[in-house]
């Protein structure tokens, strides 16, 4: 049932430093977001750098197929916006732009494990209890989605014919039922947490330093990304 | 009456926000599984839950981290639409905890949260678009529009839930709260 983004590998991208990726997607996301709105050319060599990526880092397509997917929802609207009357190009370029920057987050994503993450905002200073929570959650949902899993099938094990149209129903019924056991679970696992020492806040691992290869990899792709968006 | 040790009362909040927070990233996973997602508003949910049970910075801290810790592990929603999500939710789960806070009923807080929240939707996806330069006008509305379905749902079982759950009991005392 549930899919993790993170797809394990040992490319250059997946070894690079979490701090310089996200440091490096949000800047591929800015210049995105910047670029001149009429430019085909530069949308172009601006996808075409970033389909780049995933090859270079052996992501399989699938891993990239629902984001995508979701970027579609940008198509439509550039759609609707068109019969309203909408410049055609620019509306349709800008649709593309988000779906590039969704492309890109989700680059990211597939190469950065979310351990490394929750430690990298940690390190950013980003405040404590986001990240505990943060690191919590992604804690808990494994457990939660096998106590889905296993209302899903104890669902279809009571139903000897398929669900069809009582679905929405059954399936609300499981969301409600998950939602009882989190808080229910919840009680125990405070008490847990405090009995082991717990305060409210992870120490996570030291992060190993920036090599200077790293940053001046992730300032090469920055340049070149940035300028292939403004010469095309 | 025995009370907590206040540490203990901290990390239990922090460990509902962090459930509710896991839920709103199983929840919708679910709602998808049978293609309901995007109208119901799974995420949803559990945030406006979160809202009624929690105080309101922990509260605002599970609307703002759910869809970054659901994007971040699933992918899903997307980033763009993350950034939307985390501005609506934060907005929900922190008006429906002041609502409380300030003694409304539960289903009172729940409806002037969820009118506030379709307002933040409607104002945060209008500016997104217009940023991007996609049909603003168009976009603001059929955001609002499209979670309908889910808004009445969270205004039938939030509530309901809330008070089955008995929020005084589980999450802190009236007095406690700040």
């Amino acid at each position: 049932m549930f899919v993790e983004a993170y797809v394990p590998g040992n490319s250059g991208l997946h070894r690079l430093d979490p701090r310089l990726k996200i440091i490096g997607v949000l800047i591929t996301i800015g210049i995105i977001a910047a670029s001149p709105p009429r430019h085909t050319l530069s949308f172009c060599a601006q996808a075409l750098m970033l389909g780049c990526l995933p090859v270079w880092a052996r992501i399989p397509f699938r891993a990239l197929q629902r984001p995508l997917l979701a970027s579609a929802v940008f198509g439509a609207l550039a759609a609707a916006g068109c019969l309203i009357g909408a410049p055609m190009l620019p509306t349709l370029l800008a649709a593309g732009r988000l779906a590039l920057s969704i492309f890109a987050f989700a680059i990211f994503l597939c190469t950065t494990p979310f351990p490394h993450i929750a430690a990298s905002l940690q390190w950013m200073k980003v405040p404590s209890v986001f990240v505990t929570v943060l690191f919590l959650a992604e804690r808990y949902v494994h457990i939660l989605e096998n106590e889905a899993g296993r209302m899903i099938r104890a669902a279809r094990a009571r139903a000897p014919y398929p669900l069809k149209w009582r679905a929405p129903r059954v399936y609300a019924h499981i969301s409600m039922g998950l939602l009882a056991r989190a808080l229910d679970r919840s009680e125990e696992v405070a008490l847990a947490l405090v009995s082991r020492g717990f305060t409210g806040e992870f120490p996570h691992p030291p992060l190993p330093r920036v090599r200077p290869q790293e940053g001046i990899g992730l300032v090469g792709w920055v340049t070149l990304f940035g300028a292939v968006t403004w010469i095309a | 009456m025995k009370t907590n040790p206040p540490e203990l009362h901290a990390v239990r909040q922090v460990v509902i926000a962090s459930f509710l927070c896991a839920a709103g990233i199983v929840v919708p996973i679910i709602f998808h599984a049978v293609g309901l997602g995007r109208m119901f508003l799974p995420m949803h949910l559990p945030i406006l839950i979160a809202g009624l049970v929690l105080p309101w910075r922990e509260a605002v801290v599970t609307g703002l981290v759910t869809p970054w810790a659901s994007a971040l592990i699933t992918g899903m929603p997307p980033m763009p639409t993350a950034v939307i999500m985390s501005i609506e939710l934060a907005a929900l789960a922190g008006i429906a905890s002041l609502l409380v806070a300030a003694r409304l009923p539960l289903w009172a807080a729940s409806l002037l949260a969820i009118a506030a929240r379709a307002c933040v939707t409607w104002l945060a996806t209008s500016l997104l678009a217009k940023w991007f330069g996609l049909p603003h006008q168009v976009a603001g509305w059929a955001a609002v529009a499209a979670g309908a379905p889910g808004m009445l749902i969270q205004l039938v079982f939030a509530p309901a839930f809330a008070g089955f759950i008995g929020r005084r009991s589980l999450a802190h005392a009236p007095s406690e709260r700040t």
